[in-house]
């Protein structure tokens, strides 16, 4: 066998360190086959070598957390025997390269890590960031992700039901796409990842293996350069209908008690799925590659073990129960073969023609992945006061509402099946998270992505937290108990030093807020090096949040009723800086709001309470975020066709403030009956002031100020994507 | 006496298989059968409904690989017979493409896939499957790529003057108007009968339509077919 | 023997698809484009011993073309 050069091991990505820590686990050279699979199992995107040391900062245990990080994907407790299976996952550079595919391949991905566990998918989420709309590359890559998106999960037939969707320079040559997936599953038919038991087969199923993303583990975890847009032969092509067919007879095996361990095949294909359910067993497997059904002819072990040809998964059977998997599979049409079995050597064997082709020891190998403590430092930002100018209100809230990051984004959502499977009762734009009944029951869940990557970028601790609160408190406001979330940490190159201090102070917001509120974290995703040219994103903390409705009564969503008084719940204190409206002037200076989480919970649990006790008097609930009050209060109109007055604060020097200040924490309560609700309020000690009535008008009123007609808000409103993917 | 069964086929990407069976169980007192696509028999007959999704990954055309399974074969046997078949959606295309529906569904106007709620005119009532529908104009979600309806002029003319139409897309006080026609149908076309009336073909998802908190009009729509079994 | 059967619509069907190339074509600057139409085409592998062109006419017929909106040719290569 040819000597590994220096060349070679670069290209794989491994360092000088971590191919002496190769040379001194497996006590020889490599082979290119063995170092192929080193390069992918220690990958930033499958070992978290820059990360591993912070993420375990994070909280992840609760009272309905039954499986937390580590697993396919996060599982919690959602009462009567139900459990919810859920995680978030970025597909970001593959959707750069080709957004249709790379995006669609996110959506199967993660569709699937649910999937394995034993869930049947009931929903989908996407949070996704693009460039600047002029950069020429936006419209295409927004058409393309969309659709791309929309396909796989139609297909398959899960409703995608909400999401994010945010436009900025810094997402130029970096978009970011990530998938969340939410399945159900009964408490006691979960099924994990652990391989088990001596001599039980090893059976392959779904796409044949061709040569589609070989290397695409460490591509994900490269800088892009200019020439990365030529990586086309990389990109993984997708299959909805074979995922539905995986979907289909997995339930269908699932249902035989004949699984014992099963995994998806998702970055690092072969390779990591079998080295990591072994190493989780603690044992040896032997895997006879000549028998992977393959697309291609004459592909080579190391194409075999290093493809990522998507839909595909790995599964340990129990041996009485080898034919009736394989004649299920069979009916649903799918290749399915045994590749090899368990063994107790505790090694990786690997056979092409009854010759062994390589040969690792798995727990070593996972045991002594790299974990690097890596240096940070704070950038100083040097500030640019730059001029600008502040606009009238009623001008700033029609450029929001017609802009691109505030439009209506049904051009969008009409592209995504929201109504299969039945369940569906608020989607996007009907309340501040999607909400799906669990099925012939009375009870659903909420699901919420947030994220401010604007906030993130000037404080990126308090950025995160602001995340975390806000993805409560939009769980609060659909009348539902937060439960936990999962994270998909975005952010440039780890190596550089102020990346890393981004990426530590990140972690540490979203631990402070995740502990204050109760709120674990049971799943989750990192993608790194997302920058090109030098140039990184904002970084892009997106929380998935996920919370339970007892009773399918408490939902109140967006709705507005003739004579409703529209309440505040929280402090108002102004505060503009990084809020939308100053960025529409163009001033992008200062820093996010502050957080204080005793009030954010104290506020929360007041609207919780109320919206269970006295959920008779509440029309319609909606939280304050980016764009303060007086976009929550459009937002409200626009949704409902309906016209209102709004009220003037005391203080009326300061309506800029009150109208567009992004202070945290509140709420806008839409009530039929007052009484009861200022009681409560005062006893609670909690802050609430009288904002607006829903009246008898085609108008947004706002007091002593101007009105603008519905018709020209919704219009407005519905403009920019029409005009945008039209050009 | 025992409930009469309905039967479902199911193809390889059938995606509205159980949301139909949930929405037939609860309104029509029957229980339902589902009829894998390569079983070459279907033993209940009383009324056979093809779903919704995506057959065969709609795949070359959609619905042209379903055509082919054994299953289907038998439908256009007992379709003959007279026996009541419904075709939803993906169901609508695999009729049409097995030629027991005229026409063809292309892709929407726009290119995309459109997933909305939209209002549709019930424009006779003198077909088994419109007769007893107590509204006039209902309101269903829609969920498809390929849903715009063409014919050729000679039988669209057919089609229209043989009082086939069943339903139109329609604005929600009835007025069927191009700027209603979510896909480009020729004549706001939504769902039409074959020739004998006993073969129904639509895109909008009755099924979808069933539960108190969205629209509930597909309940309308199924007490409608009762009378048929 | 490799079959090429190539399918399109037929004319007076409208192709969203062909109708969205040509106008990006005319911004493009191919100001010149009357029209462009959108097809596909099957290559079809067979043995020699089997005659061939009547099964492939009937596949086009019955599976590769719906005879309602498109047109089949069949070539030789």
């Amino acid at each position: 066998m040819s000597k590994i050069s220096k060349e070679v091991i670069e290209n794989h990505g491994i360092s000088l360190a971590e191919f002496n820590m190769i040379l001194k686990i497996i006590k020889r050279e490599p082979n290119l086959l063995e170092l192929g699979i080193f390069s992918v199992m220690w990958s930033e995107h499958c070992s978290y070598k820059s990360t591993k040391k912070w993420l375990k900062t994070l909280p992840t245990s609760g009272k309905r957390v039954i499986c937390g990080p580590g697993e396919n994907a996060g599982i919690v407790d959602i009462d009567d025997g139900d459990a919810l299976v859920f995680k978030m996952e970025s597909h970001n550079h593959p959707s750069f390269i080709e957004p249709y595919q790379g995006a669609a391949t996110g959506v199967g991905g993660i569709m699937r890590d649910v999937f394995t566990m034993g869930a049947r998918p009931i929903a989908n989420l996407n949070s996704l960031r693009f460039g600047d709309p002029k950069h020429p590359k936006t419209k295409s890559l927004l058409t393309g992700v969309v659709k791309g998106i929309g396909d796989y999960g139609n297909c398959v037939g899960i409703p995608t039901i909400g999401g994010e969707c945010f436009f900025h320079k810094c997402y130029n040559n970096n978009i970011l796409v990530n998938a969340m997936c939410v399945g159900l599953v009964k408490k006691n038919k979960i099924f994990y990842s652990t391989a088990k038991g001596v001599g039980n087969p090893i059976i392959y199923v779904g796409s044949k293996t061709g040569r589609d993303g070989i290397h695409g583990a460490t591509m994900a975890s490269a800088e892009f350069d200019d020439k990365t847009q030529d990586n086309r032969p990389q990109v993984q092509v997708g299959d909805p209908f074979i995922e539905k067919l995986l979907l289909e007879s997995c339930q269908e095996i699932m249902k035989q008690d004949a699984i014992i361990a099963i995994q998806d095949m998702g970055a690092a294909g072969l390779t990591s799925s079998s080295f990591e359910m072994a190493s989780k067993g603690s044992c040896g497997v032997k895997l006879n590659l000549d028998k992977v059904p393959c697309r291609e002819e004459k592909m080579s072990p190391y194409e075999i073990m290093l493809s990522e040809t998507q839909e595909r998964m790995l599964m340990i059977i129990k041996p009485n129960k080898k034919k009736l998997t394989l004649e299920v599979f069979k009916k649903w049409g799918l290749d399915a073969v045994e590749i090899g079995n368990l063994t107790d050597s505790g090694d990786m064997e690997l056979f092409f023609n009854k010759k062994m082709v390589g040969k690792l020891p798995i727990k070593p190998l996972a045991d002594m992945s790299p974990e690097y403590n890596r240096p940070a430092k704070k950038l100083k930002k040097n500030k640019l006061k730059k001029k600008y100018k502040d606009i009238p209100i009623h001008h700033a809230l029609l450029k929001m509402i017609s802009g691109p990051n505030h439009s209506s984004k049904k051009w969008i959502y009409e592209q995504y099946d929201r109504s299969v499977m039945g369940d569906t009762l608020m989607s996007s734009e009907q309340s501040d998270a999607a909400i799906v009944r669990i099925h012939d029951t009375n009870k659903a869940i909420a699901i919420t992505c947030d994220c401010n990557p604007i906030f993130c970028n000037s404080d990126p601790k308090l950025g995160s937290a602001i995340g975390v609160a806000e993805s409560w408190r939009n769980l609060i406001a659909s009348g539902a108990e937060p439960i936990a979330i999962t994270d998909n940490l975005n952010f440039g190159n780890p190596e550089k030093e102020h990346i890393m201090f981004q990426i530590k102070e990140s972690i540490k917001g979203i631990k402070m807020a995740c502990d204050y509120l109760k709120f674990p974290v049971v799943s989750g995703n990192v993608s790194l090096y997302n920058e090109t040219k030098k140039k990184s994103i904002f970084p892009t903390p997106v929380i998935g949040g996920v919370g339970l409705i007892n009773k399918t009564e408490n939902i109140k969503g967006f709705k507005i009723n003739l004579d409703d008084k529209i309440f505040i719940i929280g402090d108002s204190y102004g505060h503009l800086e990084l809020s939308e409206y100053n960025r529409i002037c163009g001033n992008n200076d200062g820093t996010p709001p502050p957080l204080n989480l005793k009030i954010e919970y104290k506020n929360g649990m007041f609207v919780k309470k109320f919206l269970k006790d006295y959920g008779d008097l509440v029309t319609g609930c909606h939280d304050i975020s980016d764009g303060g009050l007086l976009l929550a209060l459009a937002e409200l109109c626009i949704s409902n066709k309906k016209g209102m007055k709004i009220k003037l604060p005391k203080n009326t020097k300061k309506l800029k403030e009150w109208f567009f200040g992004e202070d945290q924490s509140r709420y806008l309560l839409v009530l039929n009956s007052t009484d009861d609700f200022k009681r409560i309020a005062k006893k609670n000690k909690v802050k609430i002031s009288e904002v607006a009535i829903v009246e008898n008008t085609d108008n947004f009123i706002v007091e002593d100020n101007f009105k603008i007609p519905i018709k020209k808000l919704i219009k407005y409103n519905n403009s920019w994507y029409k005009k945008f993917v039209d050009i | 006496m025992p409930k009469k069964v309905v039967s479902i086929i199911v193809f390889p990407g059938s995606n509205c298989d159980r949301d139909l069976a949930i929405a037939i169980q609860k309104h029509l007192n029957v229980k339902t059968e589902y009829i894998w696509h390569n079983e070459a028999k279907i033993k209940h007959h009383e009324m056979i409904f093809i779903p919704g999704g995506f057959s065969f990954g709609d795949y070359l055309r959609a619905g042209i690989l379903a055509t082919k399974s054994p299953a289907i074969k038998e439908v256009i046997n007992f379709s003959k017979k007279g026996v009541p078949i419904i075709g939803i959606c993906n169901g609508f295309q695999i009729l049409t493409e097995c030629k027991l529906l005229e026409g063809s569904l292309l892709v929407n106007k726009n290119q995309l896939f459109i997933c909305k709620d939209i209002f549709l005119k019930i424009e006779n009532k003198k077909s088994i499957f419109s007769k007893n529908i107590k509204k006039d104009i209902l309101k269903f979600p829609i969920a498809h790529g390929q849903g715009n309806y063409y014919a050729s002029k000679d039988s669209l003319k057919k089609l229209e003057d043989n009082e086939q139409v069943i339903f139109r897309y329609c604005s929600n006080k009835g007025s069927v108007k191009n700027k209603n026609n979510p896909n480009g149908s020729l004549n706001n076309i939504a769902g039409i009968t074959n020739k004998k009336k006993n073969i129904l073909g639509m895109m909008p998802h009755p099924e979808r339509a069933i539960s108190d908190k969205s629209t509930a009009d597909g309940n309308i729509f199924f007490e409608g077919l009762k009378e048929l079994l | 023997m490799i079959y090429r059967v190539f399918v399109n619509y037929k004319k007076g069907i409208l192709d969203p698809e062909a109708e969205a190339i040509k106008k990006t074509a005319k911004r493009m600057g191919f100001k010149s484009m009357k029209n462009i139409s959108k097809g596909k085409f099957f290559d079809i592998e067979i043995s020699e011993k089997k005659a061939g062109l009547e099964e492939i006419r009937n596949l086009s017929e019955e599976l590769l073309s719906n005879p309602v909106i498109e047109n089949f040719k069949i070539l030789k290569k």
